[in-house]
């Protein structure tokens, strides 16, 4: 996990932000967040595994954001204390079982956010929950703010269960609940999604499977979009909410297939699953849309992306001279 | 009102390209809303899902207008096109944001009844087609252009082999994968109905009468004579042309006879030398026999293999899979309701 510290620039207010997770969301929104903070960054250890000390670790945290909130006492500032939940363990393949490590993780979250809140009572607090629209809402089409979220596997249903939790938190702590639908993007570590996949494989010159079929409808949403959206939440505050965060634009995976085909300038080997576990169609209604949600353009969403792997993987262009 | 779709109902989304309907749009959406809740009052298994609109940077106060009814029914979205890019190109961008198990395109002046849309689906369902088109009886645009209209098409079934040319019509019914796959690979100049056709052989088509009630009134039409023009072209230049193979075995037939005539000519010299009195025709003839085949052969070659990159750059794909498995609720459906 990250532990950032600083002052807003648009603002001039300071924040003490945790950030738990860094896959594709978690680490543009480090980036964001770096880019909007004169900030400090603190890298601390929060382990995943059957034998992982919570307790511990969520201590150790603790003691470093009440050291920074501290300071800031000293100095005569109030601090504005954030909790970022952005981690998970598994997909939408992934059995019950598997959800056990992320709930007692998620648990011992939740417990240091309350703490923390019980500790540092002149601070404002909000916890933010990264959920799932794809698993909330896996085989829906035109979902809405108002549509009942129905979870179709294990997945969606511990995304259901956070949210539930997150909600039960002590009034004083604010709760933003987001519900992201396809994110796509490139993070060097974590889950690879589709675009970044493509990309990688072409570059590999390797067949990418595909768990869905050509004509499988998503809502792709760019990381950069979420993090971004995430961000002005920490920094402008707002009442308690739930937001769907997606482009309003059902794709087809053919159309990224085109668009990641049309970027790398090379044919794509794909391979569609045979037995598609996760071909189920999605999309939502346009004007449900936060309106402060400014959504990339696919395509050039999927071009940056492309452009992102190729970097990583090719490494930095020589310098001249 | 607020409508529901479940997650069985077989879905219809509309798309409407729109460049000049100020008059025109609002009009439509009440006409495509009563629709709407008559066929979710009436229990039907299909439901009108949603309506994109399209504005093609239209030359009058249509934008304003889209996006008051974007924001007045949540089931309506508006699109904002940078440039006028032609109805073909606003109709690709209009599917791409649909979500749809079927999608229909209408023109934006009330020409295209959205009450008929349901008699598109009856003969999808019945023949199980994958496009279903209006085919416009009697006159829309006047004498002349309906006729030049209905013959250029003609031409291009002959010239393309492509028997459904003939149908092409704004007022289409498409399954939605086959939409959204033909409006992903269309490209700068691929005309869209030549796309669909890439896609999918079983095409139909449902009579009807349409009638242009901006040209019966005002006597012009949302297309200039250019456009009309450019139309005919990119319907031309999308197609894989029969001049093509044409002019390659034009080619071969002519390299073909140049080489027996050259065996006459020369067993002829070789019999009765006096049998040409010119000195070096037979020479110059059977040279200029052979190379002027050669070339047309190479050339035929050469725009077949065009014609192979073209089609490639157009995004003609190799095959595509159909799942036409919902069509059994529909057929049962319009079974019961009778004719």
């Amino acid at each position: 996990m990250i532990l950032a510290s600083g002052r807003a620039h648009a603002t001039g207010r300071h924040h003490v932000i945790a950030l738990f997770g860094l896959g594709l969301i978690g680490s543009a929104l480090q980036h964001e967040l770096r880019q909007r903070l004169i900030a400090a960054n603190d890298l601390l250890p929060f382990g995943w595994g059957p034998a992982a000390p919570f307790a511990l670790q969520s201590a150790a945290i603790e003691h470093a954001v009440a050291r920074q909130a501290t300071n800031l006492d000293i100095a005569g500032q109030q601090s504005l204390f954030d909790c970022v939940w952005c981690a998970g363990v598994g997909g939408f393949a992934t059995p019950a079982e598997t959800f056990e490590t992320e709930r007692r993780a998620f648990g011992a979250v939740l417990d240091f956010a309350r703490r923390l809140a019980t500790r540092l009572p002149d601070s404002e607090h909000t916890f933010h929950l990264l959920s799932s629209a794809g698993g909330l809402f896996e085989g829906r089409r035109h979902v809405s703010g108002s549509t009942r979220p129905e979870p179709l596997r294990p997945y969606g249903r511990i995304k259901l269960e956070q949210e539930a939790l997150t909600r039960d938190l002590p009034g004083r702590i604010n709760t933003q609940i987001y519900r992201p639908t396809s994110v796509y993007g490139f993070a060097p570590r974590g889950r690879t999604g589709l675009v970044a996949a493509l990309a990688g494989d072409a570059i590999r010159r390797r067949t990418t499977r595909i768990f869905g079929n050509p004509n499988t409808i998503r809502d792709y949403v760019f990381a950069d979009d979420i993090a971004r959206f995430i961000a002005d939440a920490v920094i402008y505050r707002a009442p308690s909410a739930t937001h769907l965060l997606a482009s309003g634009k059902p794709t087809s995976v053919l159309e990224v297939v085109r668009h990641v085909e049309a970027r790398m300038q090379r044919s794509l080997y794909v391979q569609f699953d045979t037995t598609p576990s996760n071909a189920r169609d999605m999309s939502v209604e346009h004007g449900s849309l936060p309106p402060s949600l400014r959504a990339t353009p696919l395509q050039i969403g999927i071009a940056t992306t492309a452009d992102r792997v190729m970097r990583h993987m090719t490494g930095p262009a020589p310098s001249g001279g | 009102m607020t409508i529901e779709p479940t997650s069985t109902v077989i879905t219809v989304s509309v798309v409407v390209p729109v460049y000049s309907g100020e008059r025109y749009i609002e009009k439509l959406i009440g006409e495509i809303e009563a629709v709407r809740n008559a066929w979710a009052a009436s229990g039907r298994p299909f439901f009108l899902s949603e309506v994109v609109l399209v504005d093609d940077c239209a030359r009058d106060g249509s934008p304003e207008i889209i996006d008051r009814l974007a924001a007045k029914h949540a089931w309506v979205t508006a699109l904002h096109l940078g440039r006028n890019s032609g109805q073909h190109a606003a109709t690709a961008a209009g599917i791409l944001y649909t979500s749809g198990d079927w999608v229909v395109t209408l023109d934006e002046d009330l020409q295209h009844p959205p009450s008929r849309i349901v008699d598109l689906l009856r003969t999808a369902a019945e023949r199980s087609s994958d496009i279903v088109y209006a085919n416009a009886q009697g006159r829309i645009h006047g004498a002349f252009r309906d006729f030049a209209s209905r013959s250029y098409k003609r031409l291009i079934c002959w010239l393309a082999n492509s028997p459904h040319a003939v149908h092409f019509n704004s007022f289409r019914l498409m399954r939605g994968p086959v939409a959204r796959a033909a409006s992903s690979v269309c490209s700068y100049d691929t005309y869209f109905d030549v796309a669909l056709s890439w896609f999918t052989g079983r095409v139909g088509s449902v009579e009807m009468t349409l009638t242009d009630e901006r040209f019966q009134h005002s006597k012009s039409s949302g297309y200039s004579l250019l456009r009309l023009l450019s139309h005919a072209r990119k319907l031309l230049f999308s197609n894989q042309l029969k001049v093509l193979r044409l002019g390659t075995g034009i080619g071969i037939a002519i390299v073909a006879a140049s080489a027996l005539l050259a065996a006459w000519v020369l067993l002829a010299k070789l019999i009765n030398p006096s049998v040409f009195p010119i000195q070096g025709w037979t020479s110059l003839m059977l040279t200029t026999m052979f190379l002027g085949g050669l070339i047309l052969l190479m050339l035929g070659i050469v725009l077949e293999y065009m014609s192979v990159l073209i089609l490639r750059a157009h995004g003609r794909p190799l095959y595509f899979v159909i799942d036409r498995s919902s069509d059994a609720v529909l057929r049962g459906h319009f079974a019961d309701a009778g004719p």
